[in-house]
């Protein structure tokens, strides 16, 4: 990673950058978000539960 | 001075009495005896004494598991820690704890005997209530293996080290694998919108450090987790690009539960001074344009309308809406 290649470079502090630049790579990567068990979803306000079920 | 000696003859004497009828098992009388002496140390205005009094009462009912008037000199408790403006200390809260542990949790009054004591504890400070409370309650849920109830409580604790080990005694036990980021992502971005920085960054060590499934960083394998790493020292430098930085790069998995946007929104506006996505018109024709649209969103029924003005009726759930209000 060359530091200040990208804008965003320059508003946090340097060492977050190749750890941000490689997990960019790894979320897009990732598979997509299955559906979410009772006990996650449960730990969602009651309105917030209604609009992800 | 015969006078008063006679009264506290008197009062010992009913005491005494009291405990027969306990031990005989006429609960009826022993608790109809507590209630002449409520009344008698009311109108003297002796609250100390008469909250001793309704402490050993309740606990000597409930104990007996006399649920209905163990419950209501309970209540009477709390009526009368607002009634001399006590203010919340270690020693109330511990009583109130007590009681709350001796009552059974299919006890319909429980939810409010505990919303009457949440919402005395409540001040300047800490409007959600008291966070000693909110701790001791959280340990009985968690304990009775009400995660639900656990969680908002700790929520508005300082305990973020019993919040993260009962997080992760929750997910293994009940999450799927592909959560182990997601359950504490979503406890640090609540306990943000809470003002509740402290117990968010314990909560965040306390998780990592002890799931088996995380066994390095920070930086971490998962990226969500970074996300989180890094937006809590974004909180403390409170400076809004890099938190606009955050929020931008790791999209992709802020997605993957569609609350956390609306978390984030909050938390850009309580910690960045990212101001309001609409400012409403405020002053009364403010409100009452307000009221009319609320109105006509009504008429549409969208399910989430329907949550917010059942939330905010007075006919709901009292504790519910004591302890959820500042996240919906």
């Amino acid at each position: 990673v060359i530091l200040g290649a990208e804008q965003w470079h320059n508003h946090v502090p340097p060492d977050w950058v190749p750890i941000i630049t490689r997990d960019r790579e790894r979320q897009r990567r990732q598979a997509v978000q299955g559906p979410l068990s009772d006990a996650y979803l449960s730990g969602m306000p009651s309105k917030r539960r209604k609009v992800v079920t | 001075a015969s006078m008063s000696l006679n009264k506290v003859h008197g009062v010992s004497r009913l005491i005494y009495k009291i405990e027969n009828s306990i031990k005989n098992g006429n609960y009826y009388e022993a608790h109809q005896m507590y209630k002449t002496l409520y009344f008698r140390y009311l109108s003297q205005k002796k609250y100390v004494e008469l909250l001793d009094l309704l402490f050993e009462g309740a606990s000597l009912l409930l104990n007996h598991d006399q649920q209905a008037s163990g419950v209501d000199l309970a209540n009477l408790y709390i009526e009368v820690l607002v009634k001399s403006n006590a203010l919340p200390n270690e020693e109330y809260i511990r009583k109130l704890s007590k009681l709350f542990s001796l009552i059974s949790p299919g006890v319909p009054e429980r939810d409010s005997f505990l919303s009457s004591a949440v919402r005395w504890s409540m001040n300047e400070e800490h409007k959600g209530g008291d966070p000693l409370l909110h701790q001791a309650v959280a340990q009985i849920y968690w304990k009775e293996k009400n995660y639900v109830m656990a969680r908002r409580h700790f929520l508005r604790s300082y305990d973020g080290s019993g919040f993260g080990t009962m997080l992760v005694e929750l997910q293994r036990s009940s999450g799927y694998i592909a959560e182990v980021d997601l359950f504490i992502a979503q406890v640090v971005l609540q306990c943000l919108c809470l003002e509740n920085k402290k117990t968010a960054v314990i909560t965040f060590q306390c998780y990592t450090t002890q799931h088996p499934c995380i066994n390095m960083g920070p930086p971490y394998l998962l990226p969500l987790l970074n996300f989180i790493w890094f937006l809590l020292k974004a909180v403390d430098s409170g400076r809004l690009a890099a938190f606009t930085v955050l929020c931008e790069q790791y999209q992709l998995s802020i997605e993957r539960d569609p609350s956390y946007t609306h978390y984030l929104d909050k938390i850009g506006q309580i910690f960045f001074g990212v101001p309001p996505p609409q400012v409403r018109p405020s002053g009364f024709l403010g409100n009452l344009f307000h009221s009319l649209m609320n109105g006509l969103e009504d008429c549409g029924s969208s399910d989430d309308e329907q949550g917010r003005s059942r939330d905010q009726s007075p006919h709901g759930s009292a504790s519910t809406t004591v302890v959820d209000n500042d996240l919906d």
